[in-house]
């Protein structure tokens, strides 16, 4: 009886404890002897931030520490990552964190990249959950700065923020890497520049100040221009009558004499 | 001044005309221009203001030998040809291109004298050549002096000279500029229903007029023969004299276009069609066409940001 009873408690807890479960994040301890840095890496100077950066597997990608994700939220949003390295070739990493661990959010994200064994060309997004309200954080490096500018970082993170504000974590995660998709395939096709629009579709950056700064400048040209011409053709008319009356088969000037008098200085 | 020919003192002794004897003829005056012109086409208002305060009168004049060009282009033609000189020109005020404002184009005669000129004579000239030179360790500017003696030979083409003076000269001789205009003898039945200008400067002024204009265009021509920097006439010795003088009846067609305190003439030879429009920039119509332009080259850009 005692059995079934302990069985029934188990089979009931497996049932609800996974919609309540969150992944966990495997890290390493890092000690002066054994910092597990990435070999590029040189320790020395930099020890404290090596040692206070959390060790990692570069394998697992996304790094929940703030457990905002459930398992199965994780699973997918590691296929979607997946398929933006393999599109991209390049890394990624996403951290959740309630700790910086007496870090600014901008060098926790590059300590947290550098310090553990990620590829060069990368970005790294991280969510830190603050007191007051979430921070989030876009770092790049190697290909990825030249693909996602300061004006895609903040594009993207705005747009994600609308989820995250509202704690629909997942969905801004998902956004991110959609987005981060959509710009790199644009990236390598047509020249042009991309901004999302309000639906987190893609439509072209139209650089309207540019575009008006051009037409004016342009303008004044041309306005310019041809006032220009039209007053020069209306002096060009009124011209001497008789430069066009005189009679050069006619015209005879003679030097009767050009004698020198004299040379004053002064 | 001196040196000039007799002859041109006084233009009407050199004249075929029978100056003994005057006619009177009924004219109009404007009160406000001073135009005096025969109302042979009925106008209502002043040929040349457009003001209708008229006042008719009676005035003599001398039965001069006068000759007349007849009217070939037509009034449609004169107004096709406003048309073509202002229309396009984005810049031209829109009162310009009323259908008002081209309907007051009219077919009048303008008064002038048709001679042929001949220059001969002597000018001296102080020339001389500026340089700068070192002396004594120092730069200083050299003036070296000469005395240049020229003469001169040479004729003038025919050419025309207004003797209505409220209309601008440069204007009448751009559009009156012709080689070989066809020369009638007047005739009433040539100017039935065409307005008539009278002449407001005297003989004597239009020889005077014709004697500075011919002297200072010689001036300037033969000072391009003198190899120095700097030219000053010492003594003018030019003599010009008239081969033929002849009064002319002109035919044009005029418009004044009255815009904002100035007026604007519109002239077209009635023998050749040659015109000549004065015209002005309005600043509304720069500011349409500006930002005509501003959209336009926007809508461009835009394509090609777009799909290009």
């Amino acid at each position: 009886m005692k059995y079934i009873r302990l069985f029934i408690v188990a089979f009931f807890s497996f049932l609800i404890l996974p919609k309540c479960c969150f992944a966990s994040t495997n890290t390493y301890q890092r000690t002066r002897e054994k910092l597990l840095i990435p070999n590029d890496v040189v320790a020395g100077n930099n020890i404290n931030d090596i040692l206070n950066t959390p060790a990692v597997s570069s394998d697992e990608k996304i790094y929940d520490f703030a457990e905002l994700l459930s398992d199965n939220q994780e699973k997918k949003l590691l296929n979607k990552i997946n398929d933006f390295m393999n599109n991209s070739e390049m890394d990624t990493a996403f951290v959740t964190t309630n700790d910086l661990n007496g870090f600014s959010l901008s060098d926790y994200a590059y300590h947290f990249y550098d310090y553990n064994d990620f590829k060069d060309n990368g970005v790294i997004f991280v969510i830190y959950m603050d007191e007051a309200e979430p921070r989030i954080f876009m770092g790049n490096g190697g290909k990825a700065s030249t693909i996602y500018t300061d004006s895609i970082i903040k594009q993207t993170l705005g747009y994600v923020y609308k989820n995250i504000s509202v704690k629909n974590y997942y969905q801004a995660v998902d956004d991110y890497y959609t987005i981060l998709n959509g710009f790199y395939d644009r990236s390598q096709g047509e020249k042009k520049e991309y901004k999302i629009g309000s639906n987190g579709d893609f439509v072209v950056a139209v650089p309207w100040l540019e575009i008006i700064i051009l037409s004016l400048s342009l303008t004044f040209m041309i306005v310019f221009l041809l006032i220009s011409i039209m007053k020069k053709k209306i002096q060009k008319k009124h011209g001497d009558i008789l430069d066009k009356r005189l009679d050069m088969t006619t015209l005879i000037v003679k030097t009767e004499h050009d004698q020198y008098v004299d040379t004053s200085t002064s | 001044m001196s040196g000039y020919n007799s002859e041109l003192q006084s233009l009407p002794s050199n004249l075929d005309f029978n100056t003994n004897s005057e006619s009177t003829i009924s004219v109009f005056r404007c009160e406000k221009c001073g135009t005096v012109f025969q109302n042979k086409g009925g106008e209502k208002k002043c040929l040349l203001c457009n003001h209708d305060s008229l006042v008719e009168e009676q005035i003599t004049v001398s039965d001069e030998r006068l000759y007349i060009i007849p009217f070939i282009k037509s009034q449609k033609e004169a107004i096709f040809n406003y048309k073509k000189a202002v229309f396009w020109n984005p810049f031209v005020p829109m009162f310009f291109k009323k259908k008002s404002t081209i309907m007051n184009i009219k077919k009048i005669y303008l008064p002038s004298y048709f001679l042929e000129v001949h220059v001969d004579g002597n000018v001296s000239f102080f020339a001389g050549d500026k340089s700068k030179v070192k002396k004594n360790g120092e730069k200083v500017f050299e003036t070296k002096r000469y005395d240049v003696l020229l003469s001169t030979n040479f004729d003038y083409f025919p050419f025309f000279v207004s003797t209505y003076s409220k209309l601008p000269e440069e204007l009448f001789e751009l559009v009156c500029e012709v080689k070989n205009p066809i020369l009638q003898e007047y005739d009433d039945s040539l100017i039935k229903d065409v307005s008539v200008v009278q002449s407001d400067i005297e003989n004597v002024d239009v020889a005077a007029m014709i004697r500075e204009k011919v002297n200072k265009h010689c001036l300037s021509t033969i000072r391009k023969g003198i190899k120095h920097q700097l030219k000053k006439v010492q003594q003018n010795d030019l003599q010009i004299h008239s081969n033929s003088i002849k009064k002319v009846l002109c035919p044009v067609y005029l418009l004044t276009i009255s815009y904002r305190g100035h007026d604007y003439y519109y002239l077209m030879n009635g023998e050749n069609g040659r015109d000549y429009a004065q015209i002005c920039f309005g600043k509304i119509e720069i500011a349409i066409f500006s930002l005509f332009l501003v959209i336009i080259i926007s809508l461009i850009s835009y394509l090609i940001v777009m799909y290009l």
